[in-house]
């Protein structure tokens, strides 16, 4: 084993940890701030496929559709808050049948403009860069580097800004925050919002690598699950998760296969679940 | 909440299918001559293989069309109904129980996986009705009234394994496969013609159906130092492996493939620059030189347009399987599967492929076509194998 070859590894197990922390960070903000699981998030990441589809469809440049599925994530996300999550306000593990059904309508109406066959996006960094004597997909590289900066924005915003401050006073306790003048309902529709477009925004990156299909959220929705089961509802805790998680994948995969692999980060989740307890107190960050 | 849904769909599907076979009265007696014939066709007009089904109905349609042209079978003009097969073995057996119980089907065509192929067979057989298994498949496959017309890896990799060692002078395989019983079979068969041949396995690996990344399947086959690789994964898969195996320093160039379900349709997905060098080993490419495979797709393009998905030999085997029935049904004068299959046993059938002879064995005899994508994408016949033999050792009658 040179180190060339840990150098590819190591890169490819950043790649998977990187699309899989977008969405579980999203996934763990609005669940600690509303209580809410987003089990639409996996469709969220098809529209932002699709949205990349749509605009190279048009002429447009690949960076632009990446942009147009990071505002139509936003604006759905908002939309959805909007209409649909704050009637669940009262009930929020009703909201599980709620994104569940969200899911589907939205499958079916875009499977009714584009239809149930898989379309492709052409990669727009083909080919390959050396990096220390390792061989690796540029593409995948700047998937990390985007990736990377957006997860650190996020963190920046929660950790330094008078924003990232209301956010944390409400995810540690909502009624005392209202109490002292914070809004808690435009807050959870930003940060809803912001879910949905980070998981736009991921499904826009890998839509060059995989398959363009109305159900291919759903490969990736198992992966994310596991991710925030095992980070629990702290976002550091679930980047962590998300990169031990592509760690036991990559490395269980390489070195026996893949439906070893699955199983394996099942295993991971029930045995970090039997000996923590998951807290939804406490630093959201 | 991921198993407590599945569950759920579980439960419904069970449901569905207790109804559907609850009530299978089917309707007795030879309906009159006049009387339009009914036909089914499952194929995958969604999921993983979903690229392979608008090119099949295409197919069917034109297959049917002809028959009617020259009169139809029995003197019944010949109906065709479609049916999404999606991928998935319970969706599939619903859509078929649809196409026999409603539609009245008198023969059924299948091209979609193995997995569905074996759900699907026992509604036939208790309907008394043919049933096509069209698309190559592992084979091994034995039912009274079951044809599987599509090639099998004795087929496709006995004859073609030792001409692209001999072709490309390398002897060192990875075998890749999706991970159920037509991947499997399809890399134990490669191993065995593979040792036969004088090459050596050097790495092997089986990915579920529906993969989304390859990376670490990638970095094997580069630690294993292969010079050939066989992948037996289809559709999206393919291509989701292909793009991804390319960016990393293992695109054709680097491990000469030999594939045995890439057709014009995945390649074409694939771009000209991943697929160039392929070479693939079916049944049958449009760039065939025949009269028969010329008219074909005169036939074709001219029904459907110049955009119309390009025919390979996972539709084409379709089209060869409804014309197939329909001389033999013609032969035997009834649509009765023991009947059909009876008059079918021995039956050749010149089409687009070249012969294609059914066995006693419920297997076909066929010519298979080495291709080799060029440059620019066009895949051209490097030599054609004829006559293979499927190797199959089904003892069922054909017919009593």
């Amino acid at each position: 084993m040179d180190f060339a070859f840990i150098v590819d590894q190591g890169l490819g197990i950043l790649a998977t940890a990187s699309v899989s922390a977008l969405v579980a960070m999203g996934l763990a903000m609005s669940f600690r701030l509303m209580g809410i699981i987003n089990l639409a998030s996996g469709d969220f990441m098809m529209i932002g496929a699709y949205s990349v589809l749509t605009c190279l469809a048009i002429g447009l440049p690949y960076i632009v559709g990446v942009l147009v599925a990071c505002v139509i994530g936003f604006l759905l996300g908002a939309l959805t808050e909007r209409s649909l999550l704050r009637r669940f306000m009262r009930a929020p593990e009703l909201a599980i049948l709620g994104t569940f059904g969200l899911g589907i309508v939205i499958r079916q109406v875009v499977e009714l403009i584009y239809g149930k066959n898989f379309q492709f996006v052409e990669n727009p960094l083909p080919g390959s860069v050396e990096i220390w004597g390792a061989e690796f997909p540029l593409y995948r590289l700047v998937l990390i580097g985007v990736s990377v900066v957006v997860i650190g924005a996020v963190l920046i915003v929660l950790t330094v800004t008078p924003i990232g401050v209301k956010v944390r006073a409400v995810a540690a306790d909502g009624d005392l925050a209202e109490t002292l003048g914070v809004r808690s309902g435009s807050l959870k529709l930003m940060i809803f919002a912001v879910s949905t477009a980070m998981a736009s925004l991921a499904g826009s990156l890998i839509a060059p690598l995989t398959n363009v299909g109305p159900g291919m959220g759903n490969a990736y929705l198992f992966v994310m699950f596991v991710v925030v089961i095992v980070g629990g509802a702290r976002v550091s805790m679930v980047l962590v998760a998300a990169l031990a998680i592509a760690i036991v994948q990559n490395v269980t995969t390489l070195v026996v296969d893949s439906l070893v692999a699955k199983l394996a980060i099942l295993a991971m989740a029930f045995i970090v679940l039997a000996a923590t307890r998951p807290s939804t107190k406490g630093n959201i960050v | 909440m991921k198993r407590r849904t599945s569950i759920a769909a579980f439960v419904a599907a069970a449901a569905f299918v207790v109804t559907l076979t609850g009530c299978s009265a089917s309707g007795g007696g030879e309906p009159a001559s006049t009387e339009p014939l009914p036909i089914g066709l499952l194929t995958d007009l969604s999921g993983a293989a979903g690229i392979f089904g608008p090119p099949t109905q295409n197919a069917a349609e034109l297959a049917v069309e002809q028959i009617n042209a020259a009169g139809g079978v029995n003197g019944r003009q010949v109906e065709l109904f479609v049916a999404d097969e999606t991928g998935v073995p319970t969706a599939g057996l619903s859509a078929a129980q649809r196409l026999i119980e409603e539609d009245k089907v008198e023969a059924l065509f299948g091209q979609h996986n193995s997995a569905t192929r074996d759900a699907v067979a026992p509604v036939t057989t208790t309907a008394g009705i043919p049933y096509f298994h069209t698309p190559l498949a592992e084979g091994n496959f034995c039912v009274a009234n079951v044809i599987s017309n599509g090639e099998v890896p004795a087929q496709q990799l006995a004859p073609a394994i030792p001409f692209v060692q001999e072709e490309t002078g390398k002897n060192k395989w990875f075998l890749l496969g999706a991970d159920y019983i037509w991947g499997q079979t399809v890399v134990a068969d490669a191993a065995k013609y593979i040792e036969a041949s004088g090459g050596e396995v050097v790495g092997q690996e089986l990915v579920p159906i529906g993969t989304t990344d390859f990376q670490s399947v990638i970095t094997k086959i580069k630690e294993s130092g292969a010079q050939l690789i066989i992948p037996a994964i289809f559709g999206g898969d393919a291509i989701t492996f292909e793009k991804q195996a390319f960016d990393a320093g293992v695109g054709n160039s680097a491990v000469q493939r030999l594939a045995v379900i890439y057709e014009d349709g995945t390649l074409g997905a694939m771009g000209a620059e991943v697929s160039s060098g392929m070479y693939v080993s079916m049944a049958y490419n449009q760039a065939l030189d025949t009269a028969e495979n010329a008219a074909f797709l005169e036939a074709y393009y001219a029904k459907f347009g110049d955009e119309a998905p390009p025919q390979t030999a996972l539709s084409e085997q379709t089209f060869v399987a409804i014309h197939a029935w329909a001389n033999a049904a013609n032969k035997a004068g009834s649509t009765k599967s023991d009947a059909v299959l009876k008059a079918l046993n021995g039956l050749s059938y010149e089409g687009p492929s070249g012969t294609v002879t059914f066995g006693a064995d419920h297997f076909a005899t066929q010519s298979i076509v080495l291709t080799q994508v060029q440059p620019d994408g066009v895949s051209v016949v490097v030599t054609t194998f004829d006559s293979v033999d499927p190797e199959q050792d089904c003892n069922e009658p054909m017919g009593k």
